[in-house]
Formats: structure tokens, sequence, C-alpha cells
């Protein structure tokens, strides 16, 4: 009886710190994916932000003919400063201007390092646009825009 | 447990040294039969009292306690996988939305020519005025227009005519452009879209009334799929066609003799073309 009594005893002890444990990391391992679901919501709503400013405002080739949409063939020096702000806010930024087969046309910024990708990883989006390539030409294209948290 | 007084207080933490050290004892004093009081708790020898529950007991009692707490924590858990800062899918629908604004934005500014160009010849059904007299002058090259400017120039080039509900087979000399223009569409959005979205674009004009049986309106449409579905994001832009009712009414009053000066048109006539976009 008395050996039953401490085994009765240990499976007690057992059981309590093992669902202690088990609960415990269910509990760490839902709130890890609620708060990666609110950073790649907020992530993404940056990222559209940005796209959305740059595409109509920042990079809008400003010639004859200027439209919302039609980029430069090259980065304006106004990228610069914008890209400054967004720094001095905390938020990393790495833009691209891709044609449609894919080849680079220009790029901005430095890619994210490993590390800061550890902690925010970098999300992108990409928005159809028309690249200027001079005599009233111009060619479609994407504008990829990557964000993390700096 | 509650103790009112400094002399209770102190039974009790005596009472509490006692239950341990009989519990660990408890088997051996069994055993020897030493011990008359083995089993109970010394509390209630000292005071009286109902015997207290055994660590074997309050081991049931914890597992009990644990269910409890582990249910709260399920509860917790079950909370936060619910809970969201938002519907994941808001930003699903705002990309889907920006990205059909970009499309027609882009649609606008990119040129023919850098898509393959744009090249007809005049003629109609099968037949183009390809004669050596003209010397290839029947041939028209559009690769310097954007891609919208061709989609508007198609409707003014393609207008359908109704006569009393029946489809009028006018002579359309740029019968051809429609055909291109639509395969040129369709390869620029099926490379934008890249596979993400699937796509319908609709080029309409209002239906207008020439006369009371005669009616004209333009429509063309170029899509990656028939379905139609329930979510989809559609984005309309309206565009100018480079010439007024009026102009076009008395052109075709010229070609085609027919009266249409009674008809009171809007000045300016537009193309209204609308991108609905659908993830895949």
């Amino acid at each position: 009886m008395a050996q039953l009594s401490v085994g009765e005893d240990l499976f007690a002890t057992i059981s309590v710190v093992g669902l202690t444990v088990l609960f415990s990391v269910a509990l760490a391992h839902s709130y890890h994916n609620y708060a990666e679901r609110r950073n790649t919501y907020e992530d993404l709503s940056t990222a559209l932000d940005i796209a959305g400013q740059l595409k109509n405002d920042i990079l809008v080739e400003h010639g004859k003919f200027t439209s919302p949409g039609f980029i430069g063939f090259a980065a304006p020096a106004e990228l610069g400063n914008y890209c400054k702000m967004l720094t001095a806010q905390g938020i990393g930024v790495f833009i691209e201007v891709r044609d449609l087969d894919g080849n680079l046309v220009w790029s901005y910024g430095s890619e994210p390092n490993a590390f800061s990708g550890y902690f925010s990883p970098p999300c992108s989006v990409n928005l159809p646009i028309a690249i200027a390539r001079g005599q009233g030409s111009a060619q479609l294209g994407e504008l990829i825009v990557r964000v993390w948290r700096s | 447990m509650f103790c009112s007084n400094k002399k209770e207080k102190a039974q009790h933490s005596v009472c509490a040294a006692a239950l341990i050290n009989s519990s660990r004892g408890r088997g051996r004093a069994a055993d020897r039969g030493s011990n008359p009081r083995a089993g109970k708790s010394p509390c209630s020898a000292v005071r009286g009292l109902k015997p207290r529950l055994t660590i074997g007991e309050r081991g049931m009692g914890y597992v009990a306690d644990m269910l409890v707490f582990a249910l709260m924590i399920s509860f917790a858990s079950a909370l936060l996988v619910k809970a969201s800062p938002a519907d994941m899918r808001t930003i699903d629908d705002r990309y889907t939305a920006n990205f059909a604004d970009s499309t027609l934005l882009a649609l606008q500014n990119a040129t023919a020519n850098e898509l393959g160009g744009l090249m007809y010849e005049l003629g109609f059904s099968d037949f183009t005025l390809n004669f050596p007299i003209l010397n290839g002058s029947a041939g028209r090259d559009l690769g310097y227009k954007t891609l919208m400017q061709l989609l508007v120039e198609d409707a003014l080039c393609n207008l359908h005519i109704e006569l009393d509900g029946a489809d009028v087979n006018l002579v359309k000399l740029s019968q051809d452009m429609d055909v291109k223009v639509k395969v040129l569409l369709k390869r620029a959005l099926d490379r934008l879209t890249g596979g993400l979205f699937e796509y319908r674009l609709i080029a309409r004009t209002k239906p207008i009334d020439v006369s009371p049986v005669a009616k004209v309106w333009f429509e063309t449409e170029v899509e990656s799929s028939s379905e139609n579905q329930q979510r989809a994001f559609s984005k309309t832009i309206a565009m100018a066609m480079p010439i007024s009712w009026q102009g076009l009414l008395s052109r075709c009053q010229e070609v085609h003799h027919i009266d249409f000066s009674s008809f009171n048109s809007e000045p300016n006539t537009t193309v209204e073309i609308t991108l609905e976009l659908w993830p895949r």
C-alpha cells in the first residue's frame, strides 16, 4: 500500500508538471502565431502603403507626360530622401524595378541582412507599372518593394 | 486555512509539519504496528477534528486543479488562435484592389511596340486591301500607341449598330484590329498577373439611341477564365474617344446616307473600361 501511495504521488507530480509544460507550450505557440499574424498584417499594410506612394508620387517620371504608375528608367533623386525618412521611422526598404522578363532595370537600397530578417522577416509586394523607355515608348514592368523593421 | 490568532497559527504550522513527518514515516510505522495513530492526522489527534487528506489523495486534488488550469489555458489559447488584429482576407483584398488599380494605370501608359507591336491591314472579312498599287499603304502600324488608346480606337472603329433589334453587319475596314488588340491585351494581362489572378477586362460604351429603331454601342471582352466569381474586385476608368458623337455620326451619315440630324447626343463619348480581378 505504501509503494502504491508513493506511486500515486509521483504520478500526480508528473501529471501536474507535464500538463503545466504542455499547456504552457500550447499557450506560447498560440501567442507566437497571433503575434506573427499581427506582424504580417502590419508589414504587408506598410509595404502596400509604401509601394502605392512610390508608384503614384515618388517614382513618377516628371517630363512632358506625367501619370501615376509611369516610372522613370532610373531611380530619381527624391528616392534617397524618402528612404532616409523611412529608415528614421525604423523601416528598412529595398526597391526593385524589373521588366516582365524578370530583368532588373534598377534597384535602390540594401537587402536586409540575416540578423534583421530573423526578428522581422521582410515582406514584399509587387505592383504592375509602366517603365519609360524614352521617345514616348514605355514597357510594362513590376515594382517590387521589400519592407522590414530595422 | 484562516487562523484568527497567533496561537492558532502556531498550532496549524505544527500540525502541517507533523502531517509531513507522519506521511513519510507512515509506511514504516504501520509495518511496525507501534504507533496506534498511524494513518491518522496528528492534528485530528490533537484537536479532535476530521482526518485530513493524505498526500496521495491531495495528489488527485492537484490533478483536478491542473485539469481546471489546463482548461483555462486551452480557453486562452483558443481565444488567441481566433483573435486577430484584422481578418487576413482584408489585406488580400487590399492587395487585389491595388493590383487592379496599378494594372489599369500600367495599361494606360505602356505602348504596344514594347509588347511586339500592333500592325494590321485595312480590310473586311477575309479580304484585305493588298493591291500592288496601294504599295502597302493599307497597313497600319499602331505600335506607338498605348494599350488603352488602342482599345478606345478599337471601340471607335468597330461600333455595333442595331436596327430593329438585329445587328447590322457593316463593312468594317478595321475588323482585323479588333482581333489583334484582344490578343495584345490578353498577352499583356497574362504577363502582368503572372498566374496570381484571374481577370476579365471589359470595354463598353453606353448604347446610344440614334433613332427610334437604331442603336449604336461597343462592347469587347478579354478574359482569362469564363467562370463567374462572387468575390471579384473591379476597377473602372472612363476614357474619352478621340472623336465626339456628333463628329462620328456626321461621318456615318456621309458613308451610310442615314439622317442623324435630329439626334441630340452627348458631346463627349466615353469608353468605360472595367478590370475585374480575383485570386486564383
